[in-house]
């Protein structure tokens, strides 16, 4: 798992400059966020040509937005609402496109190691695409760009908790999809099951 | 199994949620660090969702030359401070021409005025300019502008090297443009020039540029642009190359 550039990397001081029209600042900043950006938009729209649009949009609104940009919150964050805003939009007018569903592959994913069959690109970006977005997007904000639960909570208008459910929920589904074998069991536990949440 | 710290539950299993969160690094309750720690089947979860979160988090690939048009084309939206963004009108080449006359028949004067390489022997009277408004240029107008490069004509610039070598030479060449009384009617004021296409030049997004000529610079093609920004305090000699790209865009005080 990647983490987000955060500020300290130069974001604070880049946003600072972006915001009061300094071109060059733009460009670097927009240039040090376009691929984890493209990578967001990538996994929400589930193909390549609408997150090359999404993208755009997004990297368009974030330059109209630079004036409004207030800093309280980092640069990343701020930068992957609006990404994630621009990729709503694309999927609501590419409703067209249905999203691939992993029970309907020709070739489905075998019972086996899971980490070795979680490492195929392809299986994943299909297992993603056929959660729900509201636990889609979560995901895809924390394991790609690095997004701990209350930025999260921030980008998606969420609570952190209600983030930490949808994630748990979509994990979930996605080993279920990528390893199906029946749960583990030992002399000491039965399946793993649901119980009430120990205070944390 | 590893050894079980003091206290640990093997009976009761942290849920889903809890291992998902543990994974992301969102719980620390020693308790339920002391359970995964001795408990395998948790363990084999927790492996589970990392793989998962190891693929999710996996950086895609993405193409360098996709990567550097989408962010130029963003870059372009940049406005100056307080001025709200204008959206270009795009304009087919005979419209274009006919608006690029009325500009550079205002840029004239207003070049000459920074006070650049400028070639007063066919200067007229600038103070006219702007106080008189005539929309329409007549015919002896235009007759007018030849004697320097001709209002709407494309320059040839020649070689040249470096950016500031071309904002010289735009500079000199459009101060020969006689000064007019003439204005540009307002709504041309707004619309572009058409080069590249459609598709470009609606994203140049320029408020008020014109085509003025063509160079080789450093070696390779470019169209050469002016424009004034939005707030009039400078005005821009703008390049781009054969694909289009912004190559210079370098601006000098009124």
């Amino acid at each position: 798992v990647t983490p987000a550039a955060p500020d300290s990397d130069g974001d604070g001081e880049l946003a600072r400059r972006a915001a009061a029209g300094d071109r060059a600042a733009v460009e670097s900043l927009l240039r040090r966020h376009h691929d984890r950006i493209w990578g967001l938009c990538r996994k929400l729209t589930g193909n390549a040509a609408d997150a090359d649009d999404a993208t755009q949009e997004a990297l368009i609104a974030i330059v109209r937005g630079l004036p409004r940009f207030d800093g309280r919150a980092a640069f990343g964050t701020w930068a992957y609402r609006v990404a994630t805003n621009a990729c709503l939009d694309e999927l609501r007018r590419r409703r067209r496109r249905p999203f691939t569903s992993i029970d309907g592959m020709h070739d489905p994913v075998r019972p086996g190691d899971v980490a070795e069959q979680a490492t195929a690109a392809v299986d994943v970006d299909a297992a993603l695409s056929s959660l729900p977005l509201d636990q889609r997007a979560p995901i895809v904000l924390r394991d790609l760009c690095g997004l701990d639960y209350a930025e999260i909570g921030e980008v998606l208008s969420i609570p952190p908790g209600t983030v930490r459910s949808r994630i748990a929920r979509g994990r979930s589904a996605l080993a279920a999809r990528l390893d199906p074998s029946p749960p583990p069991v030992d002399g000491n536990h039965g399946p793993l099951r649901p119980r009430p949440t120990p205070s944390s | 199994m590893t050894d079980r710290p003091p206290g640990t539950n093997l009976d009761l299993h942290p849920d889903d949620e809890t291992l998902s969160a543990f994974v992301d690094g969102e719980v620390r309750s020693p308790e339920i660090v002391g359970h995964i720690d001795a408990c395998p089947v948790c363990q084999r979860r927790l492996r589970q969702f990392r793989a998962v979160a190891s693929a999710v988090g996996r950086p895609v690939d993405v193409d360098p030359e996709r990567r550097n048009a989408t962010v130029e084309l963003a870059v372009r939206e940049l406005r100056p401070l307080g001025r709200p963004s204008r959206r270009v009108a795009v304009l087919q080449w005979s419209t274009a021409i006919a608006a690029a006359i009325a500009l550079v028949v205002l840029l004239g004067p207003l070049l000459r005025s920074t006070g650049g390489d400028s070639d007063d022997s066919s200067a007229g009277d600038s103070a006219a300019t702007g106080a008189e408004s005539d929309a329409t240029a007549t015919e002896e107008e235009a007759a007018d502008l030849s004697a320097g490069p001709a209002a709407g004509d494309v320059i040839s610039f020649g070689v040249l090297s470096g950016p500031d070598d071309l904002v010289a030479s735009a500079r000199t060449a459009l101060a020969r443009q006689p000064a007019r009384s003439t204005s540009a009617p307002a709504e041309q004021q707004t619309l572009a020039a058409v080069s590249c296409g459609d598709q470009v030049d609606a994203r140049l997004g320029r408020p008020t540029m014109l085509l003025v000529g063509r160079a080789t610079l450093d070696g390779q093609p470019v169209e050469v642009f002016v424009y004034v920004e939005d707030d009039g305090a400078e005005v821009h000699v703008l390049a781009v190359d054969a694909s289009c790209r912004e190559v210079v865009d370098q601006g000098f005080g009124r």
